[in-house]
């Protein structure tokens, strides 16, 4: 069979952004619904007879899920890009990450070597540094900058969703001796989806919360390179401060020219960190690539 | 002017910030590929410009087109192996007490639709070099089939 020269594939087209768009935009419409018809029928009729407890708690619980679903929408996933110096993809950029080595792949939308756990979201077309997934909800990735965000927001529409499922079925429960009337039919309009989203919403607050136990990531799930030994987990407690709580730092490109200064005597030298040895025992060398000890501004 | 100043570098960006978090991070940077340059032109061609070009790695593994994955390099968490399956010329450096085994990948493989045209035999003839005349050569399929007289003109002209 002779080897003919195949012709270079077509360039793929930009995918449609209107439609994600639309999507995320009427998903947040849908919280507004709901929730408006939830607190006009079933939680006015609770608080019209003294039951002031449910409206003021899902009223912050639906303060809380708006707030982190339109925080979601626009966060900053954590976007990583080329720099200010070009890169070749010939280059050989080795990470060590806790006595385990990555070899970085050359991203070839972005131009760079991407470092470990980033990587190119072909919806938004961007590098998100801790890339954890695409989220089609909120047509944007969730990433190292706004997984926090995530996590409330999950968190939030669990509490949200279970707090008016419990209203709704108390209110039906008080208004059994009534006539069928509106409000029970919204109560029952609305009860439906919250308990339809609980349970999914629920199964997927327990994943991600055994990923962050873990200092996993749900894209590395499906390819399972870590090979049994996690360089980034530092265990239960730790990861959870990394994830959760610890200082996002400046944004790359704006106030990242603090972590990248010029060498200093006081840098922890990273030369011959590809030998098998503590990088602290090092003497330091000039023309190595050092990372820096301390920043001259607090995060 | 601090953008002109400094260097914005995602690996630094990264590294420091994975540091500040407890994480023993460090990077190692190889020589742009192909190996056949020269140190100076390594030592040029840096993309970040502090790297040093005697400490480069030819840390390698077998290239996954959208994961990176670790390589297992530290010999204290997998002992090195006896018969490493890269060349001698291949170790990152002379001085290491300890040989790493650090495979180099192929920097630019050829895709196997730029080859130059082959027949279906073991033996090949670039087009452009191709003789005008019949080449008589015999070959197990061919000799399988009775052909003894095989020519590779028709099957040159389908290329």
């Amino acid at each position: 069979m002779p080897l003919l020269k195949e012709p270079p594939p077509p360039p793929q087209a930009p995918l449609p952004w209107i439609l994600p768009s639309l999507f995320a935009a009427f998903n947040v419409m849908l919280l507004v619904v709901f929730s408006g018809l939830f607190f006009a029928f079933p939680c006015r009729w609770l608080a019209q007879n003294g039951e002031w407890a449910f409206p003021i708690i899902t009223g912050l619980l639906f303060v809380l899920t708006f707030f982190s679903l339109v925080s979601l929408n626009f966060s900053d996933p954590g976007i990583l890009h080329q720099g200010s110096k070009e890169q070749g993809p010939m280059m050989v950029h080795v990470v060590w990450v806790n006595h385990r080595a990555f070899r970085l792949q050359w991203c070839q939308k972005c131009c760079f070597h991407r470092p470990p756990r980033t990587y190119h979201c072909p919806w938004c077309n961007i590098c998100v540094e801790d890339f954890d997934h695409h989220c089609n909800w909120v047509n944007n990735c969730i990433g190292h900058r706004n997984f926090r965000f995530f996590m409330l927001l999950i968190l939030s529409l669990c509490l949200y969703s279970g707090a008016v499922l419990v209203t709704c079925l108390i209110f039906l429960l008080r208004t059994t001796h009534q006539p069928f009337c509106i409000d029970r039919v919204v109560a029952i309009v609305v009860a439906v989806p919250a308990a339809g989203f609980l349970v999914p919403l629920s199964l997927l607050l327990l994943i991600q919360a055994m990923s962050v136990s873990a200092a996993e990531r749900s894209y590395e799930g499906k390819c399972r390179y870590l090979q049994g030994y996690n360089p980034f987990d530092h265990g239960c407690a730790s990861n959870w401060y990394l994830t959760i709580c610890a200082p996002l730092g400046p944004k790359y490109m704006t106030e990242a020219v603090w972590l990248q200064r010029v060498v200093e005597p006081d840098w922890v030298p990273m030369q011959n960190l590809h030998l098998p040895m503590c990088p602290s025992s090092l003497t330091p060398t000039s023309g190595s690539l050092q990372a820096r000890k301390g920043s001259p501004r607090e995060w | 002017m601090r953008a002109a100043t400094f260097t914005y570098s995602p690996l630094l960006y990264w590294i420091n910030k994975r540091r500040r978090y407890g994480m023993n991070t460090a990077i190692n940077t190889g020589p742009p590929l192909p190996v056949t340059k020269t140190e100076t032109e390594v030592q040029s061609s840096d993309p970040l410009g502090q790297l040093d070009s005697s400490e480069r790695s030819h840390a390698a593994q077998e290239r996954s087109p959208n994961v990176e994955a670790p390589v297992p390099l530290q010999p204290a968490l997998q002992p090195v192996p006896q018969q490493p399956l890269l060349s001698p010329m291949l170790r990152p450096h002379a001085s290491s007490s300890l040989p790493i085994p650090i495979f180099q990948e192929v920097p630019l493989a050829v895709s196997l639709c730029n080859l130059p045209p082959m027949l279906n035999h073991s033996v090949s003839y670039p087009l452009a070099t191709y003789p005008e005349r019949n080449v008589h050569f015999h070959s197990l399929p061919t000799l399988a089939h009775g052909d003894h007289c095989f020519n590779a003109k028709p099957f040159a002209s389908e290329l």
